[in-house]
């Protein structure tokens, strides 16, 4: 007979759920030993100074990083959002507090064309919003993204407090770097300010001949034995001088193993990108000129002062002397008013003339490359010779080191027959020449820094060093650009106070 | 019953997503979770964990009658599964650091566990009711079982007497029975047969079963030796393994262990062809006695089964609910640290 459901179910004990089941049993003891964890492990993160770490969202970058694991409070500020997109982070006094905590203690930067920007526009902007942290110790916190820029740059009449002026750079809308989004080309670069006569045709040219056909061509034995020694490895197989670019322009910054890239002929093939060379030192004449252009020991960038305390000095006939070589009976013309060189030492003997004067009437002394001051105390005019070219921007040589010279600077390579003037035998157009801007223009730029990601990586294919075009490539947020931009140098972003920064490392260390 | 939740849980998880995405694009910004709808989105999830989390002391209330289970089930299933997504979305896409991280990945265990104790216990239910007829009270299988073992040995008395002398030792069960029956004769419809009568008379059920016996069979000393003989060494210690008994002198689980792996009727077929032979070397008149035993031991086998699918079907229960109540507390540290750090 086959057993029912009710025999069945009078074999269990009637209080049978009241009976051990290891299945809750196990549930209850789990879940109770979770409840401990959890707390143990919150207590922990709220009050281990390792538990920090779990919280972080990210490793800090280098500058920072000396606070990854107990430095929390140094930028978070209890209960005050520290992102500007954050629930009540846009809040004026969150972000304010925000900012002095970064900007006094450690960080001492500046404005933001404070005077150009309408009031208010900047107190929103907070560090935290461009300078985006927990990203990794590699981080460049300096690596803004271009919209944190054209947030105000697409529209900048909105935010400036006065008219757009249209032909201004700085004034045009900009979206990003490619043409289409309106970056303009340089301004910086519209004309060139310097005063020099130079020619860098003729310079690169075998003897730096003055005249088309070569025939005043210098050789290495025409020039002092002193200077010998620097261009005897840029002689060719007729003992002319063969200049390159690295003979008058040397780097800021030594780069060991990566020297001779500047040779006119080189083919770059340097992979090094280095941010510590950004530009080339200024030219000197008693380096880099006096060897052709001899001034038979007076000092060169004398005052008009401290040129009359040298002639002092001088007997009449050594300044005799100096002039007949100077002024030669084959250049009667160059003479001043045809005064003859006898009348002219008297007057100087008689101290009725001054020498500068005299010598600014010949090419073959401070005219050849000055032109002739205006100011009562000075004998020639202020060269104005840039050392920095974009002024708003930073440009970096050292990032630059796989393309040649020529690439960007066609203009200084241009061929005798562009240069020289064959109307006036024996010269060349180095006042037009040097009226030139040799620094090729954002088109130039554009042909590597590719703002489209998609295009880069095309162009990469044939092309191996393309580069990103952000706007932080080139430009500074921290510094307003200084008046005077052909002396200006190179301008650390964020100034930092390193000294704070060096105690605070040491009392970090400090048990 | 479903679709409301699913509606639901799909609306809170597309709503969250395109607003994170349009805030985000409004502040070209990529999304995170401080920000104005990554709080929103967030608070929603955590809302709904704890919604989750009161699933517990809802069985505490349960006599007000708040609300019909099975609905709050259901909210339970979709809604829970909705707080994956939605904490992916309020984290901005991203697992952040250590602490986040962990929270996300206690949040991918509960739901994994909780889904996968949702299709079990939609497959494994129908599977045992089709193929464990003899489905208990897990937790009154070894009382369930010893009632089997006392029927067996009571038909064993009734048929044969009392188990032979000399035959290996069976664990006292005498505090399991109080009442013995005999062989008697019952009415089966028109006619009258006799029958052993046996049962859990110890409990509410006076009638006991009653396991038919042909008219004229005559249970003969030589069967009963070898039937008693076969259920003290195979029978019964299979059908009481893993219980703890007493043996008289000593408790001898170990025994039993020893014994259990080897016993000749550890699985379906091995049984069927044990009984087989049993049959064989036992009278026709032994067979529906063999045929109980058999039964009996089928029994024993499908409550192991049963033991192995309830732990399947339970055992999930306890990672999953420890886990969230894991994830319970942690919710309420990262709300505080985020409110503190944000």
């Amino acid at each position: 007979m086959q057993e029912n459901g009710s025999q069945r179910a009078v074999k269990i004990e009637r209080f049978y759920h009241q009976a051990f089941d290891r299945f809750i049993y196990r549930k209850r003891w789990m879940s109770f030993l979770g409840f401990l964890v959890g707390i143990g492990y919150s207590i922990w993160l709220l009050l281990s100074s390792n538990g920090a770490l779990q919280v972080s969202t990210g490793v800090l970058s280098q500058p920072h990083f000396a606070w990854n694991k107990t430095g929390c409070e140094k930028c978070h500020l209890p209960n005050v959002p520290i992102r500007k997109d954050a629930w009540g982070g846009d809040r004026i006094e969150h972000i304010r507090d925000n900012n002095k905590n970064c900007n006094g203690e450690c960080h001492a930067v500046t404005g933001h064309f404070e005077a150009k920007t309408k009031t208010g526009v900047l107190e929103t902007e907070s560090c935290s919003t461009c300078h985006r942290e927990h990203l990794g110790f590699d981080r460049n916190l300096v690596e803004v993204y271009d919209s944190e820029c054209s947030r105000c740059h697409a529209d900048i009449a909105s935010v400036a407090n006065h008219p757009v002026a249209p032909d201004s750079n700085a004034q045009q809308p900009i979206s990003n770097f490619s043409a289409e989004n309106g970056h303009p080309n340089f301004a910086s670069l519209k004309h060139d300010p310097g005063t020099i006569h130079f020619s860098h045709a003729q310079h690169m040219r075998p003897g730096q001949p003055k005249s088309p056909n070569g025939a005043d061509a210098k050789k290495l034995d025409m020039i002092p034995e002193k200077f010998r020694g620097l261009y005897q490895d840029r002689v060719d197989a007729n003992q002319l001088i063969q200049l390159t670019c690295s003979n008058c322009h040397a780097r800021d910054v030594e780069l060991k193993g990566y020297e001779g890239l500047e040779l006119a002929d080189s083919t770059p093939t340097a992979s090094i990108q280095s941010t510590d060379h950004m530009l080339y030192k200024p030219v000197e004449f008693d380096k880099h000129c006096a060897a052709c252009h001899d001034l038979d020991g007076l000092a060169h960038g004398l005052d008009r002062k401290q040129m009359n305390e040298a002639i002092k000095e001088l007997t009449p006939r050594k300044i005799l002397e100096y002039l007949k070589k100077r002024f030669t009976e084959a250049e009667p013309d160059s003479l001043v008013e045809g005064k003859m060189l006898k009348e002219i030492a008297e007057e100087i003997d008689g101290r009725k003339t001054r020498l500068d004067a005299i010598l600014m009437q010949s090419e073959k002394t401070c005219a050849k490359c000055h032109e002739p001051s205006k100011e009562p105390n000075a004998i020639v005019a202020p060269s104005h010779l840039k050392r920095k070219w974009l002024r708003d921007a930073s440009f970096t040589h050292g990032a630059h080191l796989m393309v040649s010279c020529k690439d960007c600077h066609a203009e200084a390579y241009k061929s005798p027959s562009e240069v020289y003037d064959n109307a006036i035998a024996g010269n060349t157009k180095s006042k037009e020449e040097s009226s030139i801007v040799m620094i090729a223009g954002i088109t130039k730029c554009r042909e590597c820094h590719i703002q489209d990601a998609h295009l880069r990586s095309q162009k990469f294919a044939t092309l191996k060093h393309v580069a990103t075009a952000d706007c932080v490539d080139c430009h500074r947020y921290h510094s307003d650009p200084p008046k005077n931009s052909a002396s200006v140098g190179i301008v650390d972003p964020v100034a930092v106070n390193l000294g704070d920064f060096q105690r605070f490392l040491a009392s970090e260390k400090a048990p | 019953m479903h679709l409301g939740s699913i509606v639901l849980a799909v609306a809170m998880i597309a709503a969250g997503a395109f607003w994170q995405a349009w805030h985000s694009h409004q502040a070209d910004r990529s999304p995170t979770g401080s920000s104005w709808p990554g709080i929103v989105i967030g608070s929603v999830a955590a809302g709904i964990i704890l919604f989750e989390l009161l699933l517990w002391p809802r069985k505490w209330l349960r006599r007000f009658r708040l609300f019909p289970t099975k609905y709050w089930m259901v909210a339970h299933i979709w809604l829970g599964l909705a707080t994956g997504p939605l904490a992916f979305i309020h984290s901005g896409y991203r697992l952040g650091g250590t602490f986040s991280t962990t929270l996300m990945v206690l949040l991918l265990f509960v739901l994994l566990s909780g889904i996968y104790g949702w299709v079990i216990q939609m497959v494994l239910p129908r599977w045992m009711l089709g193929n464990l007829p003899y489905e208990t009270i897990t937790g009154q299988i070894d009382d369930v079982s010893i009632q089997a073992a006392l029927n067996a040995r009571r038909m064993l008395t009734v048929a044969y007497g009392p188990k032979p002398e000399g035959l290996q030792k069976l664990p006292n069960l005498d505090g399991f029975v109080s009442d013995m029956s005999g062989v008697v004769t019952v009415r089966q419809g028109r006619q009258e047969v006799r029958a052993i009568v046996i049962g859990a008379v110890q409990r509410r059920d006076t009638k006991g079963l009653h396991i038919e016996i042909d008219s004229g069979n005559e249970f003969n000393e030589e069967d009963g030796r070898e039937l008693w003989g076969q259920y003290a060494t195979v029978i019964e210690p299979f059908m009481l393994r893993g219980i703890p008994l007493s043996y008289g002198e000593a408790t001898s689980p170990q025994a039993q262990k020893e014994t259990s792996p080897k016993s000749p009727i550890s699985t379906r077929q091995k049984m069927i062809d044990w009984f087989s032979m049993l049959r064989d070397s036992c009278s026709s008149s032994t067979r529906t006695i063999v045929n109980h035993l058999e039964k009996l031991t089928e029994q024993r086998l499908q409550y192991d089964a049963q033991r192995r699918a309830q732990s399947w079907l339970h055992g999930w229960i306890a990672f999953h609910a420890s886990a969230s109540v894991v994830l319970g507390v942690l919710l309420v540290a990262h709300i505080v640290l985020a409110l503190k750090y944000m």
